[in-house]
């Protein structure tokens, strides 16, 4: 059965405080609900909190697979992956239906987010798992894998503007 | 005559001991059946009966499907023009009609399938002068349809004035707002009175209308006119990004604030304790729909229209998009046309449409999920007569207020600054000089950045905000106005 992990969720809350934070504080200068700068604020913290999910899911997805091989070793240790994934993704929906409704943006654009998220982890602990059948040592695992999630979490850095265009037009 | 079905059919009134009465029905699609796209043409249904009576049709497997009756006095045609979406990918539409309770009849529909728009050649003449022009289809006059979204699927017409005189109104006027959203038309052999009927209704300052005589080379200026590429109004996506302000939910920063943090503290908690986990799950999706609930948008419609012409141009063309939210799960019943204007678009899957005669009796029947949206998009023109003037002088920008009203709300675009303007009386004038342009975070401003992204960096742009007669708070109307390549003297008179 799998295990709902703690760190993941504690991760996500603590990307979530200061976001949100910042997102009310601007919204109090600017309450008008027809000022431009409510929407753009909004947008803002959207992009941040989807560019937290996705450079999160990059870094630990290798770390959570192999956490869960090395549990279970004859087991696919994807569902468990994948409930750490989601772990960390899950307790900002609340922020994110605020956010939706402050931007005015449909919350279902939001669902194909999550979703994004979501396949771009599990995608990276695939890749990650790959290694695990290379013939090297234990070390050289750790360290591809942590690369892996490096070169990701660039990609997804970079690409930012492409991928949140996508999301929300 | 492609596109048209004749069919008699015999349909049994319910009474028995009256004889059975034959009805006439004839549906042909718009421009001799030939369809360039999946956007809607037009079907035109005329129906005679010797007995009279109301008899009920519905286009199956078309999409959407339409429903629509038809009133017959005894002897009498009448006659029917519908949308029509066609959905390459399904088996065949066809035409269904039915008389009290008896059994319904099928009509099949005869179109043809094109992968690329085609040009339409209307009338003996253009069709024997561009007989070679390639990419076209001829077609009678008979076939012109009565719906402009009919005309989105070609690339350009040609119809000389015997067969233009043929026309009934309603043909001729979704004719002319062809012309009005800058579409391209070529006249052959037209009076001085047609032309200027043309030229006064023709956007874009005319470029895609083409008045030739039969004796000139026609087919090399109908190539010509083919080959201009016409500017495209902004797209569904940028209308869309007009509209979410009007869907935007103003909270109560309190509420919002206690909620939040109460929301973290429980869910940290219960993330914390192995035993809660799975509740700590549950709770943030509770905690979702709680704010769904708490706080659900009151705007449930919205309308934005984005028009452009230019300082010289009497046509505005427009780009309209209405929008409707559905709160919950059910049935809604919309208004069929959007501000008289039928759909070019319609962005769902799960509506049907009822269209009969009268205006009022056109409705969109949409079944919807909640929290799903609906948009229809229009197109079409209006006549303009620009008040505002813009012009340089000494490296400073003026604007001027030539009309006899007070000036709406204005933004200059001018450099890459954009200067807000406020109402200006009659006969005043706005300067640059000693003015700021508006700061980056007043550019965000949807409307802003769409101004940014339709201006032409060589010339100043004025973009107005127009009166709306109805709820200024959910239906918004700008206008793009590009000022003249041709100032000459400066038109403030500077």
């Amino acid at each position: 059965m799998w295990n709902i992990a703690v760190t993941p969720s504690l991760v996500a809350v603590g990307c979530l405080i200061p976001v949100s934070g910042w997102w009310i504080i601007q919204l109090s200068g600017h309450l008008e609900k027809f000022s431009p700068a409510t929407g753009a604020v909004s947008m803002q913290a959207i992009q941040a909190i989807l560019l937290l999910q996705l450079l999160s899911v990059s870094l630990f997805s290798p770390h959570w697979v192999t956490e869960s091989h090395q549990k279970s070793p004859h087991r696919v240790s994807f569902g468990q992956t994948g409930v750490s994934i989601i772990s960390s993704i899950l307790p900002a929906w609340p922020f994110l239906a605020m956010l939706s409704l402050a931007s005015g943006i449909p919350a279902s654009k939001f669902g194909k987010a999550e979703a994004l998220v979501l396949a771009t982890g599990l995608t990276i602990a695939l890749i990650a798992r790959s290694f695990q059948n290379l013939n090297v040592s234990a070390e050289v695992t750790r360290l591809s894998q942590s690369f892996l999630g490096l070169v990701a979490a660039s990609l997804i850095w970079v690409f930012r503007i492409d991928w949140f265009e996508w999301i929300v037009l | 005559m492609g596109g048209l079905i004749l069919l008699s059919i015999l349909l049994a009134p319910q009474i028995a001991d009256r004889p059975n009465a034959a009805i006439q029905v004839e549906a042909s699609v718009a421009f001799g059946g030939h369809i360039g796209s999946s956007k809607f043409t037009e079907l035109r249904v005329r129906a005679v009966s010797p007995d009279g009576g109301t008899i009920n049709l519905e286009t199956v497997g078309s999409s959407p499907e339409v429903s629509f009756s038809l009133e017959l006095a005894r002897g009498e045609p009448a006659e029917i023009s519908v949308p029509l979406g066609i959905d390459f990918s399904k088996p065949p539409a066809v035409l269904q009609v039915r008389r009290n309770q008896a059994n319904p009849q099928n009509i099949s529909l005869n179109y043809i399938q094109h992968s690329t728009p085609r040009s339409v050649l209307v009338g003996s003449l253009a069709t024997r002068l561009l007989l070679k022009a390639p990419g076209t289809e001829s077609v009678s006059g008979e076939t012109m349809p009565r719906l402009p979204p009919a005309y989105g699927q070609l690339t350009a017409l040609a119809i000389d004035g015997r067969t233009l005189a043929a026309l009934d109104d309603a043909q001729l006027r979704s004719l002319l707002e062809y012309v009005g959203v800058c579409g391209r038309v070529m006249l052959i052999d037209v009076s001085g009175l047609v032309e200027q009927v043309f030229v006064n209704r023709a956007a874009c300052d005319g470029r895609f209308l083409k008045i030739v005589d039969s004796t000139g080379d026609v087919e090399a200026t109908f190539l010509e006119l083919i080959g201009q590429q016409v500017p495209a109004l902004p797209s569904d996506e940028q209308l869309g990004r007009l509209l979410e302000e009007s869907f935007r939910v103003a909270f109560d920063l309190t509420t919002l604030g206690l909620f939040w943090v109460g929301y973290l503290i429980v869910f940290v908690g219960l993330i914390s304790r192995s035993r809660t986990r799975l509740a700590a799950f549950g709770f943030s999706i509770v905690g979702t729909m709680l704010v769904l609930v708490i706080w659900p948008s009151n705007t449930t419609s919205a309308y934005v229209a984005w028009a452009e012409t230019s300082s010289i141009g009497r046509v505005a063309r427009f780009a309209g998009l209405e929008r409707h939210s559905a709160s919950r799960l059910g049935t809604y019943t919309l208004p069929g046309d959007s501000h008289g204007i039928h759909p070019e678009k319609i962005t769902s899957d799960t509506y049907s449409l009822r269209w009969n005669a009268d205006n009022d009796q056109r409705n969109l029947v949409w079944h919807a999920s909640p929290f799903q949206q609906i948009d229809k998009l229009t197109r079409g023109s209006f006549a303009v007569d620009p008040m505002l003037r813009a012009s340089i002088t000494d490296n400073n920008a003026s604007v001027c207020n030539l009309g006899a009203v007070v000036s709406p709300i204005t933004f200059l675009h001018w450099q890459g600054s954009i200067f807000a303007i406020p109402p200006m009386s009659p006969g005043t004038t706005w300067s640059s000089v000693n003015q700021m342009a508006l700061d980056a975070v007043a550019m965000n401003a949807p409307e802003l950045q769409l101004l940014l992204d339709r201006s032409l960096a060589e010339r100043m742009s004025l973009l107005q905000l127009l009166p709306m007669s109805v709820d200024e708070k959910n239906e918004r109307a700008w206008l793009l106005q590009y000022e003249s390549e041709q100032l000459g003297d400066s038109p403030c008179g500077i």
